[in-house]
């Protein structure tokens, strides 16, 4: 049996591989495909923990996880498209009317 | 086990949860069916007020030890209904206003509700993972609700990423709670005695925090906050500001409490002098009427973050008191600037938001502008409004944890802060309009008058009784 800390090692470097692409990528919906990256990095987190420990409640915990990211995936391309009518642009650096 | 009969014991929630459901249903089957949604919004909301009475001094633990009925649960969730029928009676006007008078805003209105009573009683992560990710989810879509507007597009879209992206960190440090301590009930959580000297068990709770000091807007988390309110439909701002943050704050108070997080004492300390600081300065340099009473939240929260600081009993009485207080004030003061902001019909951008159409409103508009500067006086925290005791109690609180150091520093901010609210008084009477293409007749129906007299009777009633509401709540004095 494969040691758990390999895969929380590889877990965490996903998630900090998600946050890099958030801080560093410019087109909101490449910076949200890093989110999902960040959340499928805590699914697995959570499924090797539950292995590990023999309880159940870890994988429920992911089947929770993947509904809500698929939630706010919806409701996120949606406010994307809302935004490229009023904009035609999803390049988050030209999204500057509101500051201070 | 879960039994069937345990359904009586969350009578507000099924009132909510229903009549946001059914809500649905009125709209598909019903013609004109706007003002029957806003009336049956308004009865479910009060009622589900009511039936919230019936389980003060019920301490339950039900549903298989997912939820907990707590005095302070109940008491935070009465303050977030609240605010929601001050809200929702607020809103036909401005909805009419805008032309975006659908049933759906209030079926989202009550589905994030939903989501801060589950999270406020959750007493199992899994659960507040649930809750947290409703509200924040109809908040995504109620801020970018005025959808041929780019200002709310911008702001849905701000607070849409970075909600998500402090998700994933709330989820992570979940995910570490649940991998060192075996469970996701927060119970058994509690009741591991070696917590804090296990490194990565610190981390995740540091992770978790900082998900929720985001949602809350304490420093270093706090950009977000006048980009998404000013960018949100104004009554939604008023919203955001109030029932969204009580319902994070209800959520971690107690968790900080049971934890008995001494040793982090100073990292809420400094947390709460900068975020006072932020917001107090920064505040004074707005020109934009939603700006600065975004960053008037902010500075409201350092005040709330002194109570946490203190971590000792008054503490949570201080806090629920102040969050009672400032869901009025704040709200009430969002609700005057939603009544008076006109629709542009060019532009496509907000208009009558900023400072120098509030010179001259006491010539105006009088009402209005005698109900803001009760508003303004009592987030300035001036006698005898609800405002000043709030801030009283969580100065008391810190003091009674011998932090005075923070509370005198903390008094001394919020006197900066009355500066701002001054100015804006000052503004409103005695200042004449240069602007002579103002139009002074402002249309104000039944219903926003009652909403923001309702806000100034709270204000009020509180700021004389202040015992009034630990009566109501039967907290311990």
């Amino acid at each position: 049996m494969i040691d758990i800390n390999y895969y929380l090692l590889t877990s965490a470097v996903l998630f900090s591989i998600g946050v890099a692409g958030v801080l560093i990528r410019r087109n909101a919906i490449v910076i949200f495909m890093c989110i999902e990256l960040m959340l499928n990095s805590i699914n697995l987190t959570l499924v090797a923990f539950s292995a590990f420990l023999g309880s159940i409640s870890g994988q429920i915990f992911v089947f929770i996880v993947m509904t809500v990211a698929a939630a706010e995936a919806a409701v996120g391309l949606a406010i994307v498209i809302a935004l490229f009518r009023n904009k035609e642009s999803v390049n988050i650096d030209e999204i500057n009317i509101l500051k201070w | 086990m879960i039994q069937l009969k345990e359904l009586f014991d969350l009578i507000p929630l099924l009132i909510i949860t229903f009549s946001a459901t059914f809500i649905l249903l009125i709209e598909v089957f019903v013609k004109k069916s706007e003002t029957v949604i806003f009336g049956f919004t308004l009865i479910s909301v009060i009622s589900a007020i009511g039936t919230s009475f019936l389980y003060i001094n019920k301490q339950l633990l039900i549903f298989n030890q997912y939820l907990k009925i707590t005095n302070p649960a109940i008491a935070f969730i009465v303050i977030i209904l609240t605010g929601i029928l001050i809200t929702v009676a607020a809103s036909k006007q401005y909805l009419e206003k805008e032309n975006i008078n659908f049933g759906e805003y209030y079926s989202l209105l009550l589905f994030a509700v939903m989501g801060m009573m589950i999270m406020i009683l959750a007493n199992d992560i899994i659960i507040i993972f649930i809750g947290l990710e409703l509200m924040s989810i109809c908040f995504y879509v109620l801020v970018g609700f005025l959808r041929m507007r780019k200002k709310s597009n911008e702001g849905a879209l701000k607070y849409l990423l970075l909600g998500m992206f402090m998700t994933g960190f709330i989820l992570y440090g979940m995910a570490l709670i649940y991998g060192i301590t075996g469970s996701t009930n927060l119970t058994v959580i509690y009741s591991n005695p070696k917590l804090f000297t296990n490194f990565i068990f610190i981390t995740g709770v540091a992770l978790f925090f900082i998900g929720f000091l985001f949602k809350i807007g304490v420093f270093p988390f706090q950009m977000w906050i006048p980009d998404v309110y000013d960018g949100a439909p104004t009554i939604v701002s008023g919203m955001l500001s109030t029932a969204g943050k009580i319902a994070a704050i209800g959520t971690i108070l107690p968790i900080i409490l049971t934890l008995n997080m001494l040793n982090f004492r100073m990292v809420f300390s400094i947390a709460a002098i900068a975020t006072m600081l932020y917001g107090n300065v920064i505040a004074i340099a707005q020109t934009n009427i939603k700006r600065l009473l975004a960053y008037s939240s902010i500075a409201s929260a350092g005040y709330i973050f002194v109570g946490v600081a203190a971590m000792n009993e008054f503490a949570m009485k201080g806090i629920a008191y102040y969050l009672a207080a400032y869901t009025f004030m704040q709200l009430g003061a969002f609700i005057i600037v939603s009544i008076l902001e006109k629709k542009d019909d060019g532009s496509r951008d907000y208009k009558n938001i900023d400072l120098s159409f509030y010179k001259g409103l006491g010539k105006r508009n009088p009402v209005m502008a005698i109900y803001m500067t009760l508003f303004l006086f009592s987030l300035a925290g001036i006698p005898p409004f609800a405002g000043f005791w709030g801030k009283y109690y969580l100065f008391y609180a810190a003091i009674q944890s011998n932090l005075i150091w923070l509370s005198v520093v903390g008094i001394i901010l919020s006197l900066i802060g009355v500066y701002y609210y001054l100015k804006v008084t000052v503004y409103m009477w005695f200042t004449e309009s240069e602007d002579i293409a103002i139009e002074d007749a402002v249309s104000v129906s039944g219903f926003g008058i009652t909403a923001t007299s309702l806000a100034v009777i709270g204000t009020i009633v509180f700021g004389i009784s202040p015992n009034l509401f630990f009566k109501m709540f039967n907290f311990i004095i």
